[in-house]
């Protein structure tokens, strides 16, 4: 499997990598576009803020591949999904999740694929710093809009502080669902052999 | 639980403008939508010209106008909040208000209106023909010669293909959850979902691995190899430059008179 195509090229080995990774990437940008449509289908659009269905194949997707692809992988999610299905809403949601998607399938990568931090502890991290990014979004927004856009928000985000902890309360039983599930699901992932060594090579 | 051809429901029909190159109808489609994103707001003839341009695309390309106007419809809920909060808005000065079945309005306020929802319904309306008339893959082979980052379309393009697939998994799942009986109590009902979860994004790494292999077997170095010739014809490239050059013209003397 290492074996060399051509001098200076890359080996087969390197190339099913990049394969995989592109793979898992698009894979995992599809998962992120029908686990929600599974909650909704099973508890309409409320489902949606409280489980953060999105989350979970960014986060995992993010752990299993590089941080440029799991910061496409974050980006390209909650856009497709917009897309294809509307949610979510173009306005003003989606920027704040592609902000926030593409941010933590950054960080989620470097700590558990760079840095080596467990999935268990690596989660909580990116959770919080995902937490982060989308008070900043909001604060960025509330300050660069001008005053006549602004007063078109719906009032809790013309406070950034309330609406983050909105968003936050509301999302408590999705964050405990990442928390336990997000490391669960890599795990079982990382303990099964890749392809190739799966095929004795 | 999603059509296998949801995006190239429409994309094979034998019409002039299926068969044009997908990155000729892209640069065309791109080159109309900033001319209506950026016609001025007192000239609203001009859109009516972008309009006449896009009905003679439509009727050309022999999309059905059922599914364009399905498309269209998720402008509305936009277009009929703006509509409604038209009379609120008070006119300026006398000069300003426009009498309209009884109710005063601002004309500025309307004649804005009219500007940003005509831009947006024109702008959509390219999209939907663009992509109504091109496959997916084939504008996403577009995209990527045109200079989109690789990776962003090969992304794309694994997940508008697999899309479907995976959705058939997870319906199969639930297909599978609701044979197996009745589960009582919301947390046994939180585990079998959680459960459920964990084995399709198992299977999802198993299956792209599958695909990574199948992908390095023919020949994946970077990109796949193309089998067929990648430059566009010469005539459909004169006819690209006629219409930006069309599209340009147009505004060029909308603006100037």
């Amino acid at each position: 499997m290492n074996e060399q195509r051509d001098a200076g090229g890359p080996t087969i080995a390197e190339e099913f990598a990049w394969a995989r990774e592109l793979s898992l990437g698009g894979l995992f940008i599809a998962l992120g576009v029908v686990i929600p449509i599974a909650f909704h289908a099973l508890g309409g659009g409320r489902l949606g803020p409280v489980f953060l269905p999105m989350y979970l194949p960014v986060l995992v997707c993010g752990m299993l591949v590089s941080p440029g692809t799991a910061a496409a992988v974050g980006v390209l999610t909650p856009v497709l999904s917009s897309a294809l299905t509307g949610m979510p809403p173009v306005l003003p949601t989606l920027p704040l999740m592609v902000a926030e998607l593409g941010v933590m399938g950054v960080v989620a990568s470097v700590l558990h694929r760079r840095a080596r931090l467990p999935a268990l502890l690596a989660t909580p991290i990116t959770l919080m710093v995902g937490r982060a990014v989308l008070g900043l979004c909001v604060l960025g927004a509330v300050s660069l809009l001008p005053p006549d856009l602004l007063a078109s928000l719906p009032s809790p985000m013309r406070r950034p502080l309330a609406y983050l902890l909105a968003a936050t309360v509301t999302a408590l039983p999705g964050l405990a669902l990442q928390l336990i599930a997000v490391p669960a699901v890599v795990a079982l992932v990382e303990r099964r052999p890749t392809a190739p060594s799966a095929m004795g090579d | 639980m999603l059509a296998h051809d949801l995006l190239d429901t429409w994309a094979h029909l034998p019409s002039p403008v299926h068969r044009l190159d997908a990155r000729v109808k892209l640069v065309c489609a791109t080159a109309l939508v900033v001319a209506i994103l950026a016609t001025p707001v007192a000239r609203p003839w001009l859109l009516a010209a972008y309009a006449a341009m896009l009905l003679a695309i439509a009727a050309a390309s022999g999309l059905p106008a059922g599914w364009i106007a399905k498309r269209l419809v998720i402008l509305a809920p936009f277009l009929v909040l703006g509509t409604i909060a038209l009379p609120f808005v008070p006119p300026t000065e006398t000069a300003d208000a426009w009498q309209l079945a009884g109710i005063e309005l601002s004309r500025g306020a309307a004649l804005v209106w009219l500007s940003v929802g005509g831009r947006c319904l024109l702008a959509l309306l390219a999209a939907t023909l663009l992509t109504g008339a091109t496959t997916s893959a084939a504008l996403l082979r577009a995209v990527g010669a045109l200079g989109v980052p690789r990776t962003l379309t090969a992304l794309t393009g694994f997940a508008i293909t697999y899309l479907a697939a995976l959705g058939d998994e997870a319906g199969r799942m639930m297909t599978a959850r609701r044979s197996r009986g009745r589960v009582r109590g919301l947390g046994r009902n939180l585990r079998v979902a959680a459960s459920m979860l964990a084995t399709l994004m198992a299977r999802t790494v198993e299956r792209a691995e599958r695909i990574a292999l199948a992908m390095v077997a023919r020949g994946y170095r970077g990109r796949m190899p193309a089998l067929t010739s990648e430059r566009a014809p010469a005539a459909e490239v004169v006819a690209a430059v006629a219409f930006v050059a069309a599209v340009a013209a147009v505004f060029w003397l909308g603006v100037r008179a």
